[in-house]
């Protein structure tokens, strides 16, 4: 939709105003919600410690209840953690500067209806990982029926409110807060599902098998402990028999009573006596005796039981340990193996949630295809892996060389770069004489291959925008000529050319005397020597004038 | 009138008074300074000593004289010396005015590049720019060196004959094309010119001469101070002379 100052209208708009006329979504106003969120199909059955059946519709609000219950606090810092670390992750968009910088306030500020990238994030994630239905982000374009057009923004779609339609074209109904049931195209719904089911089912309807029902046992375990532990430190009744010997029910109730007014009389209301039972026969005294129904084994050790169960979860959410539990010792946590599982760690679970969402973001249906949303993960030890591979793949190429393989130049370079990836594509060919490309962030952005357009060079030069703002003009993929005074040398040359042979050969000799005894090495080494402190002030003063200007 | 690089390089800080900017920052530490004008004087003082000294021998031995090397000594070094301070002068001036533009041609590029950045374009260009750079000065030490030594070979031999322009078929300099379309002159024409020879940039000429044998090679003047043959050469008419007789 190009408008006659040529933009694209839809792309134009700065902001949505009215976030909710894009959306099939309905949100709770002033008005009372007919049968309020939570009124959904529940098991009868279905108790706070055993779970629904993993495929009964009810399972997913229990399970959103059960995390947040009285004991499952190991649990919930797993969940914060995992959420802080995709909320607080950096990420870029690169691209036509006009377009990043549009969609990067789409993404950074608007999204979720303006609660931003940290509220979809964090939303998200939960129910990523605790939902095995997965986490399902709205595409919001100019209108709900609008299917094609440019994504103008992204919204969380409560994971509990999709149900499978069965049409391929539009598999997902979304169950209203007002009981409608909206269906959604395939292009308006984004679904990240954790351990999706293999078996055949409903188009794109296969339940995920989420870190909370990978670690349920574990949880529920742990909330038992953790009720345990404050029936034995309160004054709450433990959960155990009493059995009463040498003292009637009424004596008993009798004494209570008595203790009760007496206390109140006194005012107390928190801090109470102690209760006194008198028996009456001194052969037989009054006992209570207490059988309790909540006991732990023998050999019960707690920091070990919390030591397995922060593994447990460990595993079950793909992440270390280390990032909420203090391991620090033993056979499991000894410096060297946590270091390992931290690294193997990394790139499991959140890397697995990054990879999918870089993909669903980048498919072209959310972002245009010029731009590229990017996750910023800096992974040292891949890093120093492919180091360690591509010098053995140079190591190789010398060999060969030594070997006879006389490879050429041209040769060498097509290894490196097709076969081996060592070096980024641009320089398959080498620069022509007087040209030369800069290699700098361009590497990583030569990677998408994304060749700029006719259609989006209005959107300005490519840049790189960070989620923090920050905004990076790679210097580019642009070859530079330099202006040397070529007809001069050409001229010159010539000149000398109709000289003697004896005097060209003086000339060349001399010249490259004049040459080799440059200090062009010594000065470029003290134009690299500039000190960086030195360095980042000049820059800073360039950006101050830029800024300026 | 040469090129005033400092002024160049004072206007990068017009905006920022006495802070150090990137573009300044480069500029001193790949500009040439008096060391490398040291290395360039030493440089070109050899290379025209030699063409000299070269060019003494060669006519030597075309007027039938093969008694030894030609040999700069006292006034002539003393000239060519001069003559290499001076021009270095002049190319690290030209260097560091050409090093201004292009610096600030760099910069326009990408106002925020780091230091890699300019090294490698500046690395670039300096490479290319003294590929021919150092072909013309080579060039230039080579003819000019080698016309004085011809002019003093005819002047304290007492040469008569014939000269010309060589190159043939070339120059694009009017006064080049002048005495290329005179074809042979006499030398006592010329011979007071001769070391205005090369007169332009990219010059290619030089005077080749045509004289017969000397019968008496020992006293051949061969780089020597005049003083050092004695009255004979005293009796040499001066520049003045020829001059009279034009």
């Amino acid at each position: 939709m190009v408008n006659d100052n040529g933009n694209d209208a839809r792309l134009n708009v700065p902001e949505l105003v009215n976030a909710e006329s894009f959306t099939i979504q309905d949100h709770p106003t002033q008005e009372p919600l007919i049968g309020g969120i939570w009124n959904l199909p529940m098991t009868l059955f279905s108790s706070e410690q055993v779970a629904p059946g993993w495929d009964t519709p009810d399972r997913s609000v229990w399970m959103r209840r059960f995390w947040r219950a009285f004991g499952n606090d190991m649990l919930a810092a797993v969940l914060a953690t995992a959420a802080a670390k995709v909320q607080t992750q950096n990420w870029t968009m690169a691209g036509p500067e006009k377009l990043s910088r549009y969609y990067h306030t789409v993404f950074r500020d608007q999204a979720d209806f303006y609660r931003g990238w940290g509220n979809l994030m964090a939303r998200g994630v939960v129910d990523y990982y605790t939902q095995d239905n997965g986490w399902f982000i709205e595409r919001l374009r100019s209108s709900p029926e609008d299917l094609s057009g440019p994504c103008l923004g992204l919204a969380h779609l409560d994971s509990q409110r999709m149900f499978p339609s069965g049409n391929a074209e539009y598999p997902w109904y979304y169950h209203s807060a007002y009981g409608q049931y909206r269906l959604l195209h395939r292009s308006q719904v984004i679904r990240i599902v954790d351990l999706p089911d293999a078996a055949t089912n409903l188009h794109d309807s296969q339940l995920g098998f989420c870190a909370l029902s990978r670690t349920l046992s574990t949880a529920i375990i742990m909330t038992l402990i953790v009720t345990m532990k404050r029936e034995k430190l309160s004054d709450l009744p433990p959960s155990a028999l009493a059995v009463f010997n040498n003292i009637s029910r009424k004596q008993f109730e009798s004494a209570i009573s008595l203790h009760g007014v007496q206390e109140d009389n006194k005012g107390n209301t928190v801090w109470r006596e102690i209760l006194p039972l008198f028996g009456i026969d001194p052969q037989h005294p009054a006992q209570i005796q207490f059988i309790s129904l909540r006991e732990v084994w023998e050999g019960f050790d707690d920091q070990t039981a919390a030591n397995i169960a922060a593994y447990s979860f460990a595993a079950g959410f793909r992440m270390d340990p280390r990032e909420f539990w203090p391991v620090s010792a033993g056979p499991l946590g000894t410096g060297k193996e946590a270091e390992i599982q931290h690294q193997k760690a990394k790139s499991k679970s959140t890397g697995l949630l990054f990879t999918e969402l870089e993909r669903k973001l980048n498919s072209g249906n959310t972002l245009p295809e010029q731009l590229l949303f990017k996750f910023e993960i800096q992974d040292m030890e891949e890093e120093a892996q492919r180091a360690a591979i591509h010098q053995t793949q140079i190591t190789n190429i010398k060999g060969m060389q030594d070997a006879g393989a006389n490879l050429s130049a041209e040769e060498i370079r097509y290894l490196l770069v097709k076969q081996y990836k060592v070096l980024p594509r641009f320089m398959m060919t080498p620069p022509a004489e007087g040209e030369k490309i800069e290699i700098g962030d361009i590497a990583y952005y030569d990677d998408v291959e994304r060749q700029a357009t006719k259609e989006y060079s209005r959107f300005g030069r490519d840049v790189i925008i960070h989620a923090n703002g920050q905004i990076v003009k790679p210097i580019g993929i642009r070859r530079t000529r330099l202006s040397f005074k070529e007809s001069m040398g050409e001229h010159l040359d010539s000149m000398v050319g109709s000289l003697d042979q004896a005097d060209q050969d003086i000339v060349k000799g001399d010249s490259a005397d004049l040459r080799d005894e440059s200090t062009l090495d010594s000065r470029i080494e003290k134009l690299s020597a500039i000190p960086d402190d030195v360095w980042d002030l000049a820059i800073e003063l360039e950006h101050e004038v830029a800024s300026a200007l | 009138m040469p090129c005033n690089w400092q002024a160049i390089v004072d206007t990068w800080e017009a905006s920022r008074p006495g802070r150090m900017n990137v573009r300044k920052l480069v500029h001193l530490a790949m500009r040439m300074d008096s060391y490398d004008e040291s290395l360039i004087s030493s440089n070109i003082f050899k290379q025209k000593r030699k063409s000299y000294e070269d060019t003494l021998t060669a006519l030597a031995i075309q007027v039938g004289c093969r008694r030894g090397r030609g040999v700069a000594t006292g006034s002539v070094l003393s000239d060519i010396k001069r003559e290499s301070n001076s021009e270095a002068t002049g190319i690290v001036n030209t260097y560091n005015c050409g090093l201004a533009h292009a610096v600030n041609a760099i910069y326009e590029q990408n106002k925020f590049g780091n230091r890699h950045y300019y090294a490698k374009f500046l690395q670039i260009w300096d490479v290319k720019r003294m590929e021919w750079k150092s072909k013309q000065i080579s060039m230039h030490n080579l003819l000019g060196w080698r016309n004085r030594a011809t002019q003093d070979f005819i002047k304290y031999n007492d040469l008569t004959g014939t000269t010309e322009l060589y190159p043939q078929d070339t120059g694009v300099n009017a006064v080049c094309k002048h005495w290329r379309a005179r074809g042979l002159v006499s030398i006592s024409e010329v011979e007071n010119i001769m070391d205005d020879w090369p007169i332009h940039a990219n010059c290619p000429h030089d005077w080749r001469i045509f004289v017969g044998k000397v019968r008496d090679c020992d006293s051949l003047w061969l780089g020597r101070d005049p003083l050092y043959y004695g009255a004979r050469e005293l009796e040499i008419a001066p520049k003045t002379d020829v001059l009279s007789i034009v």
